[in-house]
């Protein structure tokens, strides 16, 4: 027991005991500091909220990037008065996609579960259907037929195709809102190579795509989807769909009040918040060379105005040009890109 | 969520089916309240029962009645009804379940399997045939032994009246449910093993009772992950009971299994015999040391020199016994590794492999055999997963899952030598070897808790004398030696084992100061409990609530750690890592163990684990980490204020522990002053009463040790609790590889490596090409931030996370995706669904998965496989890679 109160008594036992009580008061005030958060048992979850202005460029890590112009001659026509447009009926919504799950073939039981809401897939042993209401996207790939070894579809016949599978899947009018400079490529796909190749004899094509851009109060719609085109149907020699790839569109819309302009040709350089590149570099070891550049000059060959359509269906008035971009170890490359013209 | 009235619910559905061909306009009021019905249910239970997203515009009777697609509601019409169904099933089958226990051969059985499946596929042996095969044969002898014991644990039960499930029957109902039989709950397994064994001549000229025989122990090897059938068969044959055979059916069979077999089956037979034999002169040796010791105290001069040289002999000779028995592994290892045993091994190879070749050429089907194998040990796996799932606990049994019987007769027999409780550390690393994943048969979570409650090898000893004596033979202890020395030999040789490591230095660490006083204290009590038998238990709580407060807090954070550790990986990494933590505890004690094996599984901040598992023990330290904690708080800000508030005040906690905490303390602080005192008249005598003994001293004594039992008690409890918690939150989810995992589950073609000749070479791109399924998921392989987003040029649409990998901060870019799961700012974790494999930017669908930035892929490949550089169209494995996905994201 002597012991026991030596060791009470010592000075050292009494310092540490007084430390032990400031210490309780210490937490005690903690607890007093943020009463309700005590009794708090589910913490409120942070979610990232999307953006909801129109923004040509996505939130991303790219934005450090310059882009010098270099204008040279080119001349582009900007309308005079150009229109705020809003999308009444996007190309993308949940009628089509509903619509062109079924008639694609796909049941609810091919239907994959998404952890994120209004992506859908569906899948089955003939093939694929993805759809997007937030990336603003719908894909579909068919497991496809073994091709024939020649083809004898013409280019005018695989347009008049891929309209007919067109008006099936969006009825009539979508074919007066399509821009009537349809593009056609006659493809080999080639599994090791993983990306399509152009054929330059449509007797041995494999494949044809067929792709349109829409026509928006009579100027050009694009999106961000590699290229100027919003839709592509890609059918196989035997006329049957193979994919179809969507990025945005519309089926109505409505002009409202005047849209203030920036005067381009004052453009000598901008950051990548307003500017975007539209088409895709040859392979992506060339886009991660560009990815990494922080200036970009480009030689401006040709431009015109049109509209751009975000993932969340904004309308933006652009100017697209095309030209020759070189930076630091990047070898010249042919691009487009689409520059917000909006004030 | 709520019971749903199937019939009720179906009706509802059907009935609204009926109603959606008419326009709104006629919808009656009835109509109405149908579709609302049938709308709520839509929306309640479509995503969870069908898996698909609920229409996001159908919010009442009328955008039901519009919007709803009629296949929808046929979908969820029959997901009720498989419910339905199945609920109709699980009620018939309950009352079975609860009339009787599961058999213990059953429960081992699946412990096995998990067990020896998880060493089968660690390094050491996957890469190494000749010492898996081998390894398979020591289990099997393993399994008979073990089984032998589960047997043995099920009469005893049975004995005292319980009652066990028929192990045919509860094989089916809750490992195969679909099948008829045993048979046919394992046709997969007898027709592989029928197939390999018709190919050996040596076997089918037995007898068919023989073959019978070998067949189904063969299977019964199978179910216990012997996948190597000719193994199973071969030691089977060795296995089985020859003793009624004559010499010539005893040499066929005998010639069925390989020279390499038998000859791993007599090392090993051998090897366990000498370490029996080790153990039992070392328990030998122990008696007559003890004897020595307590003889020499009577003598002295040379009688006493001569004593102790004897001692001094035996003690060496223990020693050198004890060495030995530790190096029989490795001396196995040995085994195997030499020229003969390779030799035979080769052998043994070639000889399966002619076999089956000549028996190729003459039956062609038997091509597919490789496969049928794969699909039986498929099926075995099923059906442990099953057992698993449907309530089976797998348990290894031992002679140490009757320790109890020990503990009892020690406490009955000699009062007061073993502590009332085992202590903080002992309950904490008996919590941690406790979970069916972490057991093993080598270490004993009773054993570890004997020796918490002071069962060291010298008083081991002791009862060993007391029990071996054949004065004692009507006492408890004297009684249980000759019925179950198997539980004295167990005991011994795990209670030498943990005191030689730095686990029994934890266990048994010395304490100073009040730790004297709180041990003098509570072995006061303990030997009155003890003496007290049945009400004995309930004595050594009340007398010593905070020897019992500190075994409950033990027991508690083991437990919450195990889970944490478990949880934090998926199968079979978890369970291999599990299997380690009891060599792992032996070899480092509690706190680096549990670091050793959480940063094996990428548990974030296990040093924080292993801090909590060593500074409790001692007040001071109890203090200090309540320092730590507060300040930690308060670097940590607000955020995580809230958190541990939450943590510490939420459901980890509750609140009878709450309450329990400081009455505990309260409790102890009386008891320990009362205790104090008696034993300080006990131990001082009446001289020195007048002076230390005073009312007041001893008032001003119990207020301050009240008021430390509180702070530390209330306070602590639930901060080391909050701090395991907080620090220990699971990395990943996912299988976590080394350094990054692998972006997608499945098993899939990797077709281009770094520096790829098709379409990585021209900036050198650190990238791997998989040529997985379109619209497969795509996942995060490390922890980070998502920085980008979108569509990217060739890249389609791409997502570039700023991740946390083995090498540092990487950026990893996934490409080509149909779906994109994730946003910029988002954080995921390794093993997430950032999106769904395609084709975007203009490709074939695959994955790319590459590394920014300047850091080279192989500097941290995904999932610890380096993918030569420069390789397309052929890059490893046969251009094949497998890699299963063990989780559900």
């Amino acid at each position: 027991m002597n012991n026991l109160l030596n060791t009470i008594k010592n000075h050292k036992f009494l310092s540490f005991g007084s430390f032990l009580i400031i210490i309780f008061i210490v937490i005690y005030f903690i607890n007093l500091v943020s009463p309700s958060s005590l009794i708090t048992k589910k913490t409120v979850p942070v979610i990232p909220t999307e953006s909801t202005s129109p923004q040509l460029a996505p939130p991303n890590a790219l934005t450090k990037q310059n882009l010098l112009f270099n204008w040279g001659d080119v001349n582009i026509d900007i309308p005079p008065i150009v229109k705020k447009i809003s999308i009444t009926k996007p190309l993308i919504n949940e009628d089509i996609i509903n619509f062109l799950s079924k008639t694609l073939g796909f049941s609810s039981d091919d239907l994959l579960k998404s952890t994120k809401k209004n992506n859908r897939t569906w899948q089955n042993s003939e093939g694929s259907l993805f759809t997007s209401i937030n990336q603003n996207q719908i894909i579909y790939s068919s497991k496809g037929n073994t091709p024939l070894k020649t083809s004898n579809i013409t280019k005018d016949e695989a347009v008049d195709i891929s309209k007919s599978i067109l008006s099936n899947f969006f009825g009539e009018n979508i074919l007066q809102t399509l821009d009537s400079n349809s593009q056609v490529r006659f493809l080999q796909y080639n599994p090791e190579n993983y990306n399509p190749t152009a054929v330059s004899d449509p007797k041995t094509a494999e494949y044809i795509e067929v792709s349109y851009k829409q026509s928006l109060a009579s100027y050009p719609l694009s999106s961000l989807n590699g290229n100027t085109n919003l839709i592509s149907v890609v059918i196989d020699n035997q006329k049957k769909l193979y994919r179809l790839e969507i990025s945005g569109g519309y089926i109505e819309f409505s002009s409202q009040e005047e849209q203030p302009l920036i005067d381009l040709k004052s453009l000598k350089s901008t950051t990548f918040e307003n500017v975007l590149k539209i088409s895709s570099l040859p392979n992506v070891s060339l886009e991660s060379l560009y990815l990494d550049a922080t200036d970009i000059n480009i030689k401006v060959n040709q431009g015109y105005f049109g509209y751009f359509i975000t993932s969340t269906n904004e309308i933006i008035p652009v100017v697209y040009i095309s030209g020759t971009v070189t930076a630091k170890n990047i070898p010249p490359q042919s691009v487009i890109y689409a520059i917000s013209v909006a004030k | 969520m709520a019971k749903i009235d199937y019939p009720k619910a179906i009706k509802s559905l059907e009935f609204s089916y009926a109603i959606l061909p008419k326009k709104t306009d006629d919808l009656s009021k009835n109509d109405l309240k149908t579709l609302g019905e049938a709308c709520s249910l839509y929306l309640k239970y479509y995503e969870s029962f069908v898996g698909g997203p609920v229409d996001p515009r159908i919010e009442d009777a009328y955008s039901f009645h519009k919007f709803i697609i009629d296949t929808e509601i046929e979908n969820l019409v029959n997901k009720f009804k498989e419910a339905e169904e199945a609920e109709k099933e699980s009620k018939q089958e309950k009352p079975r379940e609860q009339e009787a226990s599961i058999p213990p051969e059953l429960e081992s059985l699946v412990a096995e399997y998990r067990q020896n499946q998880a060493l089968l596929e660690s390094e050491e042996y996957k890469n190494n045939p000749q010492k898996s095969v081998a390894l398979q044969v020591k289990i099997a002898i393993a399994h008979s032994k073990i089984r032998a014991l589960a047997l043995a644990n099920r009469e005893r039960r049975m004995a005292k009246g319980e009652k066990f499930q028929d192990l045919d029957n509860v094989l089916v109902a809750l490992g195969s449910p679909k099948s008829e039989s045993v048979t046919a709950a394992l046709s997969a397994s007898y027709a592989a093993v029928h197939e390999v064994a018709a190919l050996d001549e040596n076997y089918t000229n037995l007898s068919p009772e023989i073959k019978q025989k070998i067949v189904d122990q063969a299977v019964e090897l199978h179910m216990v992950s012997i996948t190597n059938i000719d193994v199973a068969i071969q030691s089977a044959a060795l296995l089985i009971d020859t003793s009624e055979l004559s010499e010539t059916e005893r040499s066929k069979l005998s010639a069925l299994s390989s020279h390499f077999v038998h000859s791993v089956y007599d090392e090993v037979n051998s090897e366990t015999k000498q370490a029996a034999s080790f153990e039992n002169r070392i328990m030998e040796n122990e008696v007559v040391i003890l004897k020595l010791t307590s003889e020499s105290k009577k003598l002295k001069g040379e009688a006493l020199q001569e004593i102790r040289l004897q001692i001094n002999t035996l003690s060496e000779n223990n020693h050198q016994l004890a060495t030995e028995l530790n190096n029989l592994p490795q001396k196995f290892d040995t085994f195997i590794k030499n020229e003969v045993q390779t030799s035979d091994y080769q052998k043994f190879e070639h000889d399966n492999q002619t076999r089956f070749e000549k028996a190729l050429e003459k039956d062609l089907s038997l091509i597919d055999l490789p496969d049928r194998i794969k699909l039986a040990n498929k099926k075995i796996s099923d059906l442990h997963n099953n057992l698993e799932k449907n309530g089976v606990n797998p348990h290894i049994y031992t002679p140490m899952d009757d320790a109890k019987l020990l503990e009892d007769a020690i406490r009955h027999d000699m009062p007061g030598v073993l502590l009332p409780h085992s202590g903080y550390e002992a309950e904490y690393a008996a919590a941690l070897v406790n979970h069916p994943k972490t057991q093993d048969p080598n270490l004993s979570p009773l054993t570890i808790l004997l020796f918490g409650k002071e069962l060291t090898p010298v008083v081991f000893t002791k009862v060993l004398q007391f029990a071996s004596a054949k004065e004692n033979s009507g006492t408890a202890l004297g009684k249980l030696f000759q019925t179950r020395k198997d539980i004295f030999e167990t005991t011994g040789t795990q209670i030498r084992k943990i005191s030689q490591s730095p686990l029994g230095k934890e266990i048994l660490k010395t304490t100073g100061g009040l730790g004297k006083v709180f041990k003098s204290t509570s072995k006061f009590f303990g030997k009155i409990s003890d003496v007290l038998g049945k009400a004995g238990a309930v004595f050594r709580v009340v007398s010593n609530p905070w020897g019992a407060f500190k075994s409950w807090l033990g027991r508690k954070i083991g437990k919450i750690v195990v889970n944490k550790i478990i949880n934090s990986a998926a199968g079979k990494i978890a369970i291999q890592a599990g299997k380690k933590l009891a060599g792992e505890l032996l070899k480092k004690g509690i706190g680096k163990a549990i670091v050793s094996i959480a940063t094996k599984l990428g548990i974030k901040a296990a040093v924080a684990l292993g801090l909590s598992s060593t500074v409790v023990g001692a007040p001071v330290a109890l203090i200090l980490v309540v320092i730590d904690v507060a300040v930690g708080v308060l670097k940590l800000g607000s955020k995580a204020v809230q958190r541990v508030a939450t943590s510490i005040y939420g459901e980890k906690i509750n609140a009878r522990d709450i309450v329990a905490v400081p009455i505990a303390g309260i409790a102890t602080a009386t008891a320990t002053v009362v205790g104090g005192v008696i034993a300080f008249f006990g131990a001082l005598g009446t001289a020195t009463v007048a002076a230390a003994g005073s009312a007041v001293a001893i008032t001003v004594t119990g207020i301050i040790i009240g008021i430390f039992f509180y702070i530390t008690s209330i306070v602590m409890a639930p901060l080391i609790s909050t701090l395991v918690q907080l620090e220990s939150t699971p990395l990943t989810s996912y299988i976590p590889f080394g350094c990054a995992a692998w972006p997608t589950a499945g098993k899939y073609i990797l077709n281009q490596g770094p520096l790829g000749v098709s379409t990585h070479f021209t900036n050198k791109l650190q990238a791997v090409d998989i040529l997985a399924n379109e619209n497969s998921g795509f996942l995060a392989a490390a922890p980070g931030q998502v920085i980008f987003s979108a569509p990217l040029g060739s890249y389609g649409n791409a997502v570039i996370v700023s991740a946390t990998a083995g090498v540092g901060t990487i950026q990893m870019l996934y490409a080509h995706m149909n779906s994109v799961e994730v946003s910029v700012g988002q954080h995921v974790e390794a093993g997430d669904t950032i999106g769904s494999v395609g084709g975007t930017g203009g490709w074939t669908p695959h994955i790319h998965f590459e590394y920014r930035g300047g850091v080279e892929y192989n500097s941290c490949p995904a999932g610890d496989i380096p993918v030569p550089e420069g390789c397309f169209n052929n890059c490893i494995y046969n251009n094949q890679i497998i890699v299963t996905n063990t989780t559900t994201p």
